[in-house]
């Protein structure tokens, strides 16, 4: 497989709101003092900042600095200071109590040496405890995070399953690794982090399975990270967009999933996983069109039945992105495809409809939107009322006003069914976002207007590329080994067959 | 780097040859050898597959080289030119007449009153966007998805026509209309299937070249044998007396189906016919681009479509009628210049010299 | 990238533009459509043809907005018509009168005036073929005896507009059915005689009125020259293959005090074919019909489990549908002088050169030629009585006394 380099470079999105350069550089002075001094000024007005000094027996005074929320200080209480300030007396050398530390002491806890300030500064904002100690220009940092800021592993809320573990990704990078390792349990389920974001400080982590994911891909992936220029990551979204092949296309280019067992899945067939620290979300790539209709429980499934659910999500995507503009198309232009007594009833039904339809199945699938998108925001006791009386007074009682025909809700009403239907939520939006120029051609053009469209569509679907991999592979390019999981899902004995790398250069 | 696979190529040349020729040449075939057109057909195909042997095995003698430059390699500087100047001739006046008689059927069977110029530019926007942005590749890619779905299609209007069918239609064989006009009538078709001959544009894309030559070579027969089919179903369903008057025959048998509430549903086989335009467009499209800019030796293709474009599609609007886009250019230009000339004479001169020349220096 | 993306955002605002300077030129909402069911033409008095066109109005068929079963009170459709030289302007004139848009793609039947059809159809005929609204699938009808209009109008009872019903009962395969694509094929295939089912009115009192197609209009040179009767279009839509199956009865025995000494059977499987052959330069045709039967009605005292009996039967029913044909082939060949069970695309077929030579005089030679016939009928099944109830009582009765 070959990947082209992206020969644009990745765009500079960061304010430089970086600590300056002189502080950033300096050197952890010997004096305790100085010390204190710089990190009061760097820290100034930070209420959550604490710093106080320690004294330990036959030893020099030592300065414990950290942000109160992020450390566990409860730990740090009794399972740090106190040992250590009963068990010290060997005053050895610069600092003996580094040393001790984290030659020995506290082996099961996350220390490393530091001598800068900039690094002290760091370390202190994502939750490790700095410890100094006079007449030494070493400090030592201690990860001792606060467990109470990680939520617990729960089932997933965007890709359920009936069957299948209920565990999901949480917030916590070093928690979601965890839960890959305890489904790869091999040293060649490779992680190599990345710290992104020039604010943010986010770590950024790339899981692979070396030896099935190609070099070039894990390549591509780490040079693109490490491109990015930006302040802040909060959620993978953030780099999805930056690192994408496309930018300019509603269609996912890298797939999403909080669900720990189909990041395993994909990385076990030789994808990338970017796990960015503080979401759940995790970012696979490469993806292609067809795993926006996978999901994870099909290989779990017998496989009779994930082939035909599959495919009856294959239909209702269509029908998702189809149906409103077939509607108009078929009633507006081409009248005489309806069965009689069905345009009949049409016709009655649009009788005294005031508006052309064209226009109200654009309200309506505007309405539908608006709809689905308030019950989401609004709080659970309250969502599900509003949908039920949005429904209530669309369906019912515009219909009974004659502002709008009975058709266009049943076709409305099916669209929304139909469009959760669609696994992968990103594909979803791709697809009712689409439909809305669908419907406008189908309104100006009839079913030649939906062709055109369709056209248009698929020029685009077939110029987009993830990570050097066709989006269509592998029905365009046609692979015919990689059918077995995209028409259908084979059964296991033939899909093991496959080759795990899908996507490929031949054409 | 553009690159197309030998299934690419395969499906790029059905859609090439499958579409036009169901809706263009059935017709001047009917006309001409009555219910025996499918002789007519046969014998097209026959010699279809002879022109597309003929521009195989002159495109592998130089795998890498486009026609515009193996001319020039073959034939030397000046006479290479002028083989490449005929060629040029034949891209830039099919394209707008391709797009004309698409744009007249659509009128005619699915928006009477939508002007011509929409559609046209519908369709060009469309070419331009595959040209442009998927380049030969994406196309390929295009063509290996819509290709299923046209033969898809027209396997459906073959299996819903059975129902019509009545054998009667299509005796008595031979009889009534003799070895000159069942000839007469394989001159239109063959000069539609004869499209494979673009195959010189595309060796230097393909993965492998010789595999994609013998793609190619069965593209052409999988395209005969469904024209052959789809002229079978058209004689046998309506006889070749009405489907001789129509201007249309294939999709006047789609308007007859009637299966349960399948009922006219011819729209939507003129809807999938059209994607099946669309490629042939886009690959002509592309090959008169990339063979202009190599002409006029410009280095980025892509621009020359910025003047393929406009120009195809002024010269779309000049025919007044549909008679004159679709009877005289196939009857005037195609059937006596192109066939014998652009598709069988050129390409076998070139293949004899090129032969010669590369068995006398075989470096 | 941005390089990369502008000539398509060109692209896409001339798109644009000529999208919104362009409207939707021919969308048409579906409630703005006169939907139009059947169709017919007839002849006016001073020699203008009538146009009438039976519109559904859908509010009268599916019960409107309220959505209540039952009778609407609305009436589920209405008949207008207008005089005129020619259908466009009919249709013109028609056009005028109404608030919506005339739409033919849903069409069901199209039906031809007496009058209209003996004076000639070659303008309808044209209309249909030009016509990219004018849909195969509708069936064409000939009133029999009576205006196009007097059928367009009637309602009928059971279905709320006519003209589906009309199309329900052919395609149900009662009534010679002949739609609107093989109508147009059979007039330009010279070798085709032009047929259609004619349609005639039933009173039935209280229940309303009721269709019957049941006899056949008989066309030469687009024009109306005569039809089949009942019996005939039986036979003829038997041989054609166009009526699957069928009841015969007829007289086996003389009728006595008891019986009335008849025989029924249920004609089906049906196979027939002709063959010609040329004999001193003139062609010979055999009609061959081959059919299944089952006997359903036997009121005589013939014993059906002897062999003989049923031999005896088949012969008699194999004269009778001889007879049938010879009668067909008698008004084909001496009253219409059409040839109804296409000869010529026969002997075109089986003798192609033969046929070169006399196609131009076949109008002549046509009546001429002698046919034979070859009937053979085979009764398979006699039902679940081996005789007849009443003579096997009858015995019975006998022995016991």
């Amino acid at each position: 497989m070959r990947i082209r380099s992206r020969t644009k470079r990745l765009p500079d999105i960061s304010r430089k709101l970086a600590i300056p350069e002189e502080q950033g550089n300096a050197k952890i002075s010997d004096r305790l003092e100085d010390n204190e001094a710089a990190l009061r000024e760097l820290f100034d007005r930070c209420a959550d900042f604490y710093i106080h000094p320690v004294y330990f027996q036959q030893s020099e005074p030592g300065l414990v600095a950290y942000m109160q929320g992020l450390v566990d200080t409860q730990s740090l209480d009794f399972d740090l200071l106190e040992p250590l300030l009963e068990q010290i007396r060997q005053p050895d050398g610069a600092s003996p109590v580094i040393k001790a530390i984290h030659n020995a002491s506290f082996s099961v806890v996350h220390t490393k040496t530091i001598t800068e300030l900039s690094e002290a500064v760091r370390d202190i904002t994502s939750g490790s405890i700095v410890l100094m100690m006079q007449s030494s220009n070493k400090a030592l940092a201690i990860k001792l995070q606060n467990k109470n800021l990680n939520r617990a592993v729960e089932e997933p809320v965007t890709e359920a399953v009936i069957r299948g573990p209920h565990s999901g990704f949480i917030e916590n990078l070093n928690v979601n690794i965890a839960l890959l390792r305890v489904r790869l349990k091999t040293p060649r389920l490779k992680v190599e982090t990345f710290i992104l974001g020039d604010v943010s400080h986010t770590v950024v982590a790339v899981a692979y399975m070396e030896g099935i994911a190609p070099n070039e891909l894990i390549e591509e992936v780490k040079r693109r990270l490490t491109q990015i220029k930006i302040d802040v990551i909060f959620e993978s979204g953030h780099i999805e967009e930056i690192i994408s092949d496309v930018r300019y296309t509603p269609f996912p280019l890298m797939q999403m999933s909080e669900r720990p067992d189909t990041v395993a899945a994909l990385i076990y067939e030789g994808k990338a996983a970017i796990i960015v620290d503080g979401t759940p979300m995790v970012n696979i790539v490469p993806a292609t069109f067809w795993q926006g209709f996978q999901i994870v429980e099909d290989y779990y499934n017998k496989f009779m039945f994930a082939t035909a659910f599959r495919w009856l999500r294959f239909l209702f995507a269509l029908l998702t992105l189809l149906m409103p503009s077939l509607y108009v198309a078929i009633t507006t232009f081409h009248q005489e495809m309806i069965p009689t007594a069905l345009s009949l009833s049409i016709a009655a039904a649009r009788a005294a409809a005031p508006f052309p339809t064209m226009l109200e199945t654009l309200m309506m699938e505007i309405i539908f939107e608006a709809l689905r998108e308030a019950g989401i925001r609004l709080p659970t006791p309250i969502g599900p009322t509003v949908s039920i009386v949005g429904a209530l007074v669309i369906g019912q009682a515009a219909v009974q006003a004659g502002i709008i025909s009975a058709p266009i809700v049943i076709v409305v009403a099916l669209t929304g069914i139909s469009s959760f239907l669609i696994p992968k939520v990103n594909m979803n939006l791709a697809l009712r976002l689409l439909r809305f120029p669908v419907v406008i051609m189908a309104g100006l053009f009839g079913l030649f207007g939906i062709g055109a469209a369709l056209l248009a569509l698929l020029i685009h679907l077939v110029t987009l590329r993830s990570f050097g991999v066709p989006y269509l592979t592998p029905i365009a390019p046609f692979q015919a080994s990689g059918l077995w999981d995209v028409l259908v899902r084979a059964p296991w004995w033939i899909l093991r067959k496959r080759p795990h790398q899908t996507g490929g250069d031949s054409g | 780097m553009m690159k197309i696979s030998h299934i690419q190529i395969f499906w790029i040349i059905v859609n090439m040859e499958l579409g036009m020729t169901l809706l263009m040449t059935m017709t001047a075939s009917l006309q001409a050898a009555k219910q025996d057109a499918w002789i007519s057909i046969i014998l097209s195909g026959c010699l279809a597959l002879l022109v597309a042997l003929i521009a195989t095995r002159l495109a592998l003698l130089y795998p890498g080289q486009t026609l515009v430059q193996f001319s020039q390699t073959i034939m030397g500087k000046t006479l290479g030119r002028i083989i490449v100047m005929t060629y040029l001739i034949q891209w830039y006046t099919i394209i707008p007449i391709v797009l004309r008689q698409f744009t007249d059927l659509v009128r005619a069977l699915l928006l009477e009153t939508t002007p011509q110029m929409p559609i046209t530019l519908i369709m060009i926007a469309l070419m331009v966007y595959a040209t442009y942005a998927g380049k030969i590749q994406g196309i390929g890619r295009c063509s290996e998805m819509l290709g299923p779905l046209v033969i898809a299609m027209v396997l459906f209007v073959l299996a819903t026509s059975l129902p019509n069918i009545s054998i009667k239609n299509i005796l008595p064989v031979y009889a009534d209309s003799g070895m000159m006009s069942i000839g007469k009538g394989m001159l239109a078709p063959a000069s539609y299937l004869g499209h494979a001959i673009e195959f010189v544009m595309l060796t230097p894309f393909l993965v492998n070249a010789k595999k994609g030559a013998s793609y190619a070579i069965w593209g052409v027969f999988f395209s005969v044998l469904f024209v052959l089919s789809s002229m079978s179903a058209v004689i046998l369903t309506m006889g070749p007396e009405p489907a001789g008057f129509m201007w249309y025959p294939f999709f006047e048998m789609t308007r007859n189906i009637s299966i349960g509430f399948i009922e006219n549903w011819d729209a939507l086989v003129v809807i999938i016919w059209i994607s099946s335009v669309f490629i042939k467009l886009s690959i002509y499209m592309f090959i008169t681009c990339y063979g202009t800019a190599q002409f006029l030796q410009v280095k980025n293709w892509r621009i020359m479509i910025w003047l393929v474009a406009p120009v195809a599609f002024l010269f779309s609007l000049y025919p007044t009628s549909v008679i004159e886009s679709t009877n005289h250019y196939l009857l005037n230009y195609w059937v006596p210049i192109v066939l014998p000339v652009n598709m069988i004479g050129l390409p076998l001169l070139m293949l004899i010299v090129g032969v010669i020349k590369k068995k006398l220096n075989p470096s | 990238m941005t390089k990369r993306s502008f000539p398509l955002a060109r692209a896409g605002i001339l798109m644009l533009y000529f999208i919104l300077l362009a409207g939707c030129w021919d969308s048409d909402e579906i409630e703005q459509l006169a939907i139009i069911m059947g169709s017919g033409f007839d002849l006016t008095e001073d020699g203008q043809i009538e146009g009438i066109v039976q519109i559904a109005i859908p509010a009268g068929v599916s019960g409107g907005k309220d959505n209540q079963p039952g009778p609407s009170p609305q009436q589920p459709f209405l008949t207008i018509s207008d005089n005129g030289f020619s259908a466009p302007e009919i249709i013109n004139r028609l056009q005028q009168q109404l608030s919506q848009k005339f739409f033919l793609g849903q069409r069901a039947v199209f039906v031809i005036g007496d009058a209209y059809a003996r004076a000639g159809i070659e303008q309808a005929l044209d209309w249909f073929m030009r016509s990219p609204d004018s849909r195969y699938s509708a069936y064409v009808l000939t009133a029999y005896n009576m205006k196009a209009k007097d059928i367009l109008t009637t309602q009928y009872n059971l279905e709320p507009i006519s003209s589906i019903a009309l199309k329900k009962i052919m395609k149900g395969g009662s009534g010679y059915a002949e739609t609107m694509d093989e109508f147009l094929y059979s007039v330009v295939n010279p070798d085709k005689p032009t047929l259609t089912g004619a349609v005639s009115l039933v009173d039935e009192g209280e229940a309303g009125k009721f269709f019957r197609i049941d006899r056949i209009a008989v066309y030469r040179n687009k024009k109306l020259i005569g039809f089949l009767n009942e019996r005939q279009t039986t036979m003829f839509s038997l041989f054609q293959g166009k009526l699957k199956e069928t009841n015969m009865t007829m007289q086996v025995e003389s009728k006595n005090e008891s019986l009335p000494g008849t025989t029924s059977i249920h004609i089906f499987g049906t196979d027939a074919s002709i063959h010609t052959k040329i004999e001193g330069n003139k062609p010979h045709i055999e009609l061959k019909f081959k059919a299944k039967s089952r006997i359903i009605e036997n009121l005589n005292s013939l014993d059906l489990s002897k062999d003989e009996n049923l031999r005896r039967i088949e012969q008699k029913f194999a004269d009778k549908i001889e007879h049938a044909l010879m009668e067909l082939v008698q008004v084909a060949q001496e009253q219409y002088k059409v040839d109804l069970f296409a000869f010529a695309e026969e002997v075109h077929i089986q003798h192609p050169y033969y046929w070169k030579k006399s196609k131009d005089s076949w109008t002549d030679i046509f009546p001429t030629i002698p046919v034979n016939y070859q009937i053979e009928l085979n009764i398979e099944r006699i039902g679940r009585n081996q005789g007849n109830i009443y003579t096997h009582k009858n015995q019975n009765r006998g022995g016991n006394g």
